[in-house]
């Protein structure tokens, strides 16, 4: 017996000297966040990070271009931003609601409440890299300070008030810590306003340098500012007692202001005027074409109208062009099937693959009638426009020779004659004359003929129109590396005038300073100025309607829809602007494409549903789950 | 159990009256074998009535004189059951022994041991391993039903992936392992290799399912252990054993879908009834078209199944083993060899397989020595090699896209014609930019080919220490095992055809119009091969001794190291070893084998923990009672020949709290190079950087999951026929690590934060009943009842505090599902318009679901989920079979039934038309429309894209998972001795056997064992032929 005492306390001498060893098997240096501080190298991972959160405006399954009555697609196809104009969204799984991780195709969209506590984890720890001087310390710091500050302002757009996290909550937040209050507007706004402008202390001037373009600078920074007291302005967010006078917090703590303040408007002037100076003084101005005419064009281009059509559509998508503030210098992977640009581009009925062109992404009825006349005015002004018969067949004449295809047994639709440039820069139309795959089409829309609906396929424009205002005219889409990628502009100078123009008229009325806003975007389309395309009693149906206040405000409202149309902001602007029961729930009309005939063809017909509540669409659903776990989180109205 | 069982009491008995029978002398000449036909050397043969005996000689013959006719004959021999035969008038006595049950009967395999089968007090069954024995190959799939203590079920029939889940005593946690620890002689593997041991080479099957069985094994116990002991060699001439078997295997039932005329015409009808004025998606044309047939090329009307499957297959397989030996060592040597494959078609055009092809070698070696002799020593070695052959996809995922394509599109693909036959490829049909799914293509357009190997190799020494002191023993053992397997993708791109419609003046033409361009040659693409290895040791001291006898003393000291090494590519903290160390023991005590004690402990170290929480102590303790040995008890004893009570308590733990690329819990993981969180700059997006995500903060808390389980039992035999076992159980989980689900996404975090804060508790029964007889010389029967039930619920999951009491988890089972209540469709649009809403939305029309406000609020969202039918897991496994035997004839049957579960058909996956997919008959069959508008008709209102309304989870879907089916049938033949004595063959048996051939259940679409995966690759019933010969 005694021996095998001696073998059990062999045994247990073996395994209490050897065991602590033996269970230690993590080598020393393992993978921690302050390891990216450490240096400049790691320190560009954590500021990539920061950036990595930018929505994806340019992703075909992200945009917000399709939350609009401008764009439609077939049922099949439908996108995130049409099932929500469809009136899909539910608390139960929100639609592109940026609170939540989504899913769209192609890319992950995480939640920008991570985006923020990344931007915090990088403002707290960028003083501790060693190979940096505190300049460019500050510098980036500011970077992360104005991404934070924009986070903060995307799920405002969409949330209204919301909580804000200035400083990371420490993991081990007790369960009463973690549940935060939304904050009233007011409060969210300044601390947006507050913190772009502590950005701008330390931000660079301009970032000129070719490696750096897309990154933050002051330029940047006060454009946004004038965007973000815009909307602190309008009528959705400014004394909006008809839709949030009793939307209180738990503890009764009102979340909208209920009484409008004139004076926002004024913040919202002074920050744009600035905004445009600064750009201006830095090289930014209206974008014009300098590039090379291709050679089909070379006789046409000069025509001034040509000349504007070409100025309109590479506005757009040059790249890093001068009316650019700030692009999105990650733009979806150079092509693939997932960027709006694939989706829109037109299948080349000669090409032997398509892989980059699906054209199922098609411009509506409403936003054709959306665009002025040649004359500068809308459809419903113009006393030289046949509104009544818009629809009606009318031959191409010469008039037209530029836009659409002329010839004597060639019958179009009126509404499709004598229109502005950006018209034609932006859209096409059976017969019309359109600039893709690097050549010039004739477009032959009906069914059976070139680019008309193929049987049995859901690749095809549900409304007739296809979209060349996004698509790049140089892209062939037989591959996706042919298509041509540009930086999706989230902010360019026109839109700085027109938040300039809407500041002002707000707030003083009607002025010359307005109008000249308004001229520069028109000008660089060729389109009559205000004065004279209103003052014309011979044209205008509303003669001096600039010179009303109202009046002015439709016409901004008007040049806005038209000069930004498709690049994401409508949905926005419709809501600041409580516009969107007129504009959101009417069914989005196209031609009848399956008709192989001019008569058959050209019948209007309704394409999609569209649903709008009144006041529940104006935000976003918090998710479900959310409200769940936070009880201090209250539900906006109407979910 | 189909042995011949002689009934000792009665031979007795005969033999007392055989005595008064007159003398006369006599010598009787025979030959032993054993039951395999072995002949049997050194064989006692003794008559009862005198002292003259003999033993039989090396090949198994005897010869005994000097009998009467009234003597009897005692055979005997180590390891067998004796056997007495009575003189009479025959001078020539054959003898068959009964390899004794003796091991398995009266001794017990338990944890590192084994132990007297009568002072076990533990929870632990055992199964006869030719119980086990299932065409065609795997192992798992034959334990429903077949023990108490078992919850199964198979999902898959697909092979190679058709491995049952199966959890002793149900599913008792909601971490991330519930499944047992398996062992095969002492070293822990994975199902798979579970699933891919062979019957005929199992000794023993047990499982254990209490604290005290478990206990030893610490932080690995807690969801129960599989123990399994494989054969070894015995001392006498080599014996050579074969198995053939030849399958045939078919689906247990098939899809039915929908053919092209009815697609369409469905087709255009689901558009309409949505939106009267849509335009007709398929013309009249096409429709007559398809329905006279007039050209499969332009009017194709596919039936995707039958174009990809076929209807059935064979499959081999071969096991044979030689075994024997000496003094020194004794050998036991299997090698085995199976084909299955799967039921995909091939295209000819090709030149390679890209259907399921397994052939998989095995071969077991296992050696015993006798060194000295108290000196043992053993060397075992298995390896395994799997020659996989298969599609790219997995194979179910195959069977699934069935439903991807419809019947109209486009044919499989085109034939080719004047303009197109000089092509090398196949012309594979397709439309638009060929983006849509032709199932037959994808099938066809590669194969994997995959090797696996698996080795084990283990050597192990004992002791016996009884110069020390008597009754000790030292036993040492180690093992090395590893595995590796390494695939290659050979694929090539298939070319997309459309037919493409030509309207022109001169009228219609068509066109085979190249979509998608793809590749004439295979590319080859291999993944990062797989490996793993581990290493275990094990030191082991016991100690046995019976004092005065009545005092039974037992002790156990067994320290256990093990490391094991995975190449998981990705994570680098994934790649360190594991680790895991403990001490363990048990005493045991025994009073006159009527009262038992037992105490165990496991003291366990393991890697994943920090230093403060690193090791866990799991003791456990029973108590034992033997009523039937009680002297009071002796009255009774004729007719309970066994009456026994027991229970246990303790604690087992766990450490698989997480999956092996989430350990050290104390330190964050952090990926610091994530392209996925990276943003490019610069002009030409030049100025690329990648980002950082974190996918765990670090909390140094986190330590072993503990289950607390109780067990109490009753054990009871009637006249040595009818053995009954029963037990009840209870168990408490706590520790359970998980995610804290009161952390809201405003917080910004990109990783859950977890911990030990979830709480489950479980009870339940298990029980079996066993009845063996001999009814006479010619006719024996054997019947075995088994049933499992195990209910859980939930006690603790750090969920938020809910607004209404029905949506808390808490109370409710581990895998109960929640869901709407759905009442019934809409009636109409009044209908629609009194009911609440739902989901804010009106997307939905009379013929949609209509669900009920539970909490009365005016809407349906969420709030109105409620637990809805059984848990997704059963709870109820039960099992029936019989055995009857008829002189050379044999024939069993074997019933297997599941209970209390519920599946929920997915909506989603077999909704008809969204992108143009197939349909399932049953819709077309039963669907709301306006001419049939049934509120209860299997399908709502049909609609061509998403109706969300639909889709929820609810009530609508649920369906009851219960079933009984008719597992196995066997009839066999066993070849009569006489005739193959002069072929030199000891036995041979010839047998048909049908597995999976009936099933009884309330669903019918699928398979219901299949659950929601019912469109995968669907469980196989299958004919088996086969024969089992001994030399």
């Amino acid at each position: 017996m005694k021996k095998s005492y001696i073998y059990y306390l062999a045994f247990i001498v073996v395994l209490s000297s050897g065991c602590s060893d033996y269970l230690n098997v993590v080598p020393d240096k393992t993978q921690e966040v302050s390891l990216l501080f450490e240096n400049q190298d790691a320190a560009y991972k954590a500021l990539a990070t920061c950036y990595s959160y930018l929505p994806q405006d340019d992703g075909v399954y992200s945009t917000y271009a399709f939350a609009s009555d401008e764009l439609t697609t077939p049922i099949a196809k439908e996108t995130p931003g049409i099932e929500l104009m469809r009136g899909k969204q539910t608390a139960d799984k929100p639609i592109m609601g940026l609170w939540d991780e989504i899913y769209p195709a192609g890319r992950t969209q995480p939640s920008l409440w991570d985006a923020i506590r990344s931007c915090n984890i990088f403002i707290e720890n960028i003083g501790l890299v060693k190979d940096m001087t505190d300049k460019e310390k500050e510098s980036w710091k500011a970077e992360g300070t104005f991404l934070k500050a924009y986070y903060h302002f995307l799920l405002f757009r969409q949330y209204g008030p919301i909580p804000i996290s200035d400083v990371n909550l420490p993991i081990t937040s007790s369960v009463e810590d973690v549940r935060v209050k939304r904050k009233p507007v007011d409060e969210v706004i300044d601390y947006i306003v507050k913190t772009i402008d502590k950005s701008i202390e330390t931000l660079p001037l301009r970032n000129t340098a070719s490696n750096n373009l897309g990154r933050i600078d002051q330029v940047i920074a006060y454009a946004i500012k004038s965007r973000v007291l815009l909307y602190a302005a309008s009528p959705l967010f400014n004394g909006n007692a008809a839709f949030y006078d009793t939307f209180k917090d738990k503890d009764g703590v009102k979340l909208f202001n209920t009484v409008y303040d004139k004076e926002k408007w004024k913040k919202a002037l002074d920050a744009t005027e600035v905004a445009i100076n600064i750009a201006k003084s830095n090289g930014v101005k209206m974008y014009e074409y300098t590039g090379i005419v291709p050679t089909f064009d070379t006789l046409d281009y000069q025509q001034p109208e040509v000349k504007a059509l070409y100025n309109y559509r590479y506005m757009f998508c040059d790249k890093w062009n001068s009316e650019l503030i700030w692009g999105n210098s990650d733009p979806v992977d150079n092509g693939d099937w997932w960027t709006l640009q694939a989706a829109a581009m037109m299948i080349n009925p000669n090409a032997s693959a398509q892989e980059g062109a699906w054209q199922w992404v098609s411009p509506t009825i409403q936003v054709v009638e959306a665009y002025y006349t040649k004359n500068g005015l809308p459809i419903t002004e113009d006393l030289t426009f046949n509104y009544e018969k818009r629809y009606g067949l009318a031959r191409v004449t010469d008039e037209d020779k530029y836009h659409a295809t002329t010839g004597s047994t060639v019958m179009i639709p009126r509404l499709h004659l004598g229109r502005e440039p950006r018209f034609y820069a932006s859209i096409g139309f059976d017969r019309s004359i359109f600039r893709t795959w690097g050549e010039k089409w004739n477009l032959e829309m009906k069914k059976g003929e070139k680019h008309g609906r193929r049987g049995n396929t859901n690749d095809y424009v549900v409304t007739g129109y296809v979209l060349g205002k996004i698509c790049h005219p140089n892209s062939e889409g037989d591959a996706y590396k042919k298509l041509n990628a540009y930086p999706w502009p989230i902010i360019r100078m026109a839109e700085l005038y027109l938040n300039y123009a809407e500041a002002y008229n707000e707030y003083y009325g009607p002025d010359q300073k307005v109008y000249n806003a308004l001229n520069i975007i028109r000008t660089r389309s060729k389109v009559p100025t205000v004065e004279d395309a209103w003052g014309n009693p011979l044209l205008a149906k509303t003669v001096d309607k600039y010179k009303t206040q109202i009046g002015l405000r439709e016409i901004i409202q008007q040049e806005r829809q038209i000069e930004l149309a498709f690049e994401g902001q409508r949905n926005f602007d419709v809501r600041r602007w409580k516009q969107g029961d007129k504009y959101f729930n009417q069914p989005v009309k196209g031609w009848s494409v399956d008709g192989t005939t001019t008569s058959t063809f050209y019948q209007v017909k309704e394409v999609g549903q569209r649903s709008f509540i009144t006041p529940r669409d104006y935000l976003h659903p918090i998710k479900y789950d959310e409200i769940v776990v936070n009880s201090n989180l209250v539900q906006n109205p109407g979910w | 159990m189909r042995k011949h069982l002689v009934d000792y009491v009665l031979l007795v008995f005969f033999m007392l009256i055989s005595q008064l029978a007159y003398s006369q002398t006599i010598l009787v000449k025979g030959l032993v074998v054993d039951s395999e036909g072995n002949p049997l050397p050194g064989v006692s043969v003794k008559n009862l009535s005198s002292t003259n005996a003999t033993i039989t000689s090396v090949d198994g013959k005897y010869a005994l004189s000097n009998l009467s006719a009234k003597d009897s004959i005692l055979f005997s021999y180590i390891g067998f059951n004796k056997e007495i035969r009575l003189v009479g008038n025959t001078t020539t006595i054959n003898v068959i022994m009964k390899e004794a049950s003796s091991e398995l009967a009266e001794f017990q395999v338990v944890a590192f041991q084994r132990q007297k089968k009568e002072s076990v007090i533990g929870s632990i069954s055992t199964l006869d391993p030719t119980e086990l024995k299932i065409a065609p190959t795997n192992l798992t799939n034959a334990l429903a039903g077949k023990m108490a203590g078992i919850i199964s079920y198979q999902r898959s029939g697909e092979p190679g992936s058709d491995n049952s889940e199966f959890f002793i005593r149900g599913v008792t946690s909601f971490g991330y392992k519930n499944s047992p620890l398996i062992l095969i002689d002492g070293l822990e593997v994975s199902s798979d290799d579970l699933a891919r041991v062979e019957p005929d080479n199992i000794a023993s099957f047990s499982i254990m399912k209490d604290a005290t069985a478990t206990a030893l094994y610490g932080a690995r116990g807690a969801n129960g252990v599989i123990l399994v002991t494989t054969k070894i060699g015995k001392k006498g001439k080599a014996t050579i054993s074969a198995r053939i078997d030849n399958c045939i295997s078919a689906p247990t039932q098939v899809n039915q879908f929908l053919d092209g005329v009815d697609y369409m015409e469905l087709y255009n009808d689901a558009l309409r009834t949505r939106n009267p004025n849509a335009l007709l998606y398929y013309s009249k044309s096409k429709i007559e078209g398809t329905r006279n047939n007039l050209n499969s090329q332009l009017y194709p009307n596919v039936d995707w199944y039958s174009e990809l499957f076929r209807d059935n297959v064979q499959n081999q397989k071969v096991n044979m083993s030689i075994s024997g030996g000496g003094d020194i060592a004794q050998y036991y040597f299997s090698l085995s060899y199976n084909d299955e494959k799967g039921l995909l078609k091939v295209n000819k055009l090709n030149n390679f397989n890209n259907n399921i092809d397994i052939k998989r070698y095995n071969m077991r070696a296992n050696v015993d020595f006798n060194l000295t002799k108290t000196t043992k020593a053993a060397i075992k070695f298995y390896n395994l090699i799997d020659r996989y052959n298969g599609p790219l996809n997995n194979a179910s995922s195959i069977f699934a896209s069935v439903m991807n394509a419809n019947p109209v599109n486009f044919p499989k693909y085109y034939e080719k014609d004047e303009s197109t036959k000089f092509l090398n490829h196949t012309l594979f049909g397709n439309k638009g930019k060929g983006g849509y799914p032709n199932p037959y293509a994808e099938m066809v357009d590669g194969y994997k080919d995959q090797f696996t190997s698996t080795t084990m190799a283990q050597v192990q020494f004992e002791q016996d220490l009884k110069m020390v002191t008597e009754g000790l023993k030292l036993r040492g053992m180690a093992s090395l095992s590893s595995y590796t397997s390494k695939a290659t993708n050979h694929s090539y791109k298939p070319f997309y055809y459309e037919m493409q419609e030509l309207d022109s003046e001169e009228g219609v033409s068509y066109k085979l119009n190249p979509v998608a361009e793809g590749t004439e040659y295979l590319s080859s693409s291999s993944p990062e091969p797989l490996s793993s290895s581990s290493f275990y040791f094990e030191v082991l001291s016991q100690y046995n001794r019976t004092f005065k006898e009545k005092h039974d003393v037992g002790g156990l000291l067994v320290l256990t190291a093990k490391e094991s090494l995975n190449t998981i590519s990705g994570i680098g903290l994934a790649t360190l070893p594991s680790r895991n160390l403990g001490v363990s023991g048990r005493a045991t005590y025994g009073y006159d084998s009527r009262y038992y004690m037992e105490l165990n402990f496991g003291y366990n170290g393991s890697e994943k923990f920090s230093a403060q929480h690193r090791w866990g102590f799991f003791p456990s303790a029973g108590l034992g009672w033997n009523i039937s040995n009680e002297p009071f008890f002796a009255n009774y004893k004729d007719a309970v020949t066994m009456f026994k009570l027991k229970a246990t308590y303790g604690l087992v733990g766990n450490d698989a709290i997480s999956s092996a690329s989430d350990r050290f819990f104390y330190l964050s993981d952090v990926n610091l190079d994530n392209g996925s969180r990276g943003y490019t700059f610069g002009e030409s997006y030049q100025n690329s950087y990648n980002g950082y995500s974190i996918n765990r903060y670090s909390n140094t808390g986190i330590t072993w999951e503990i289950s607390k389980k109780a067990n109490y039992g009753v054990e009871f035999s009637l006249f040595d026929k009818v053995n009954v076992q029963v037990d009840y159980f209870t168990e408490k989980r706590s520790n359970i690590y998980m995610t804290r689900g009161y952390i809201p996404t405003t917080m910004g975090l990109s990783a859950d934060i977890s911990s030990n804060i979830g709480k489950a508790e479980a009870h339940g029964i298990d029980c079996s009943l066993d009845y063996k007889a001999s009814i006479n010389k010619n006719l024996w029967i054997t019947s075995r009842i088994n049933y499992t039930y195990s209910t859980n619920k939930v006690t603790e999951n750090g969920e938020p505090e809910y607004k209404y009491d029905y949506m808390s988890h808490i109370g409710h089972p581990i895998n109960q599902q929640w869901g709407l209540v759905a009442e019934r469709l809409f009636v109409d649009e009044a209908d629609v318009l009194n009911a609440p809403i739902q989901y804010n939305k009106s997307d939905y029309l009379a013929g949609d679901i209509k669900y009920v406000d539970v909490n009365k609020d005016g809407k349906i969202d969420n709030s109105d989920k409620v637990p809805i039918g059984y848990p997704t897991i059963p709870e109820l496994i039960y099992g029936f079979g019989s055995s009857i035997g008829y002189k050379a004839f044999d024939f069993s049957f074997f019933f297997q039934g599941s209970g209390r579960s519920s599946f929920l058909i997915d909506p989603t996956v077999i909704s008809p038309f969204i992108n143009e997919r197939n349909a399932l008959k049953v819709i077309a069959d039963n669907h709301w429309s306006e001419n049939n508008p049934d509120p209860n008709a299997f399908w709502p209102r049909m609609a061509t894209t998403t109706i969300e309304n639909n889709e929820k989870t609810s009530t609508w879907w649920l369906r009851d998972g219960s079933f009984l089916r008719l597992k196995s049938v066997e009839f066999g033949y066993s070849i009569p001795t006489k005739i193959l004595k002069k072929i030199n063959i000891n036995k041979l048996r010839i047998y048909a056997s049908g597995t999976n051939l009936l099933i009884f259940s309330k669903f019918k679409l699928w398979d219901p064992e299949m659950g929601s995966a019912g469109l995968g690759y669907p469980p196989q019933k299958i004919f088996d032929m086969g024969l089992n010969i001994n030399f």
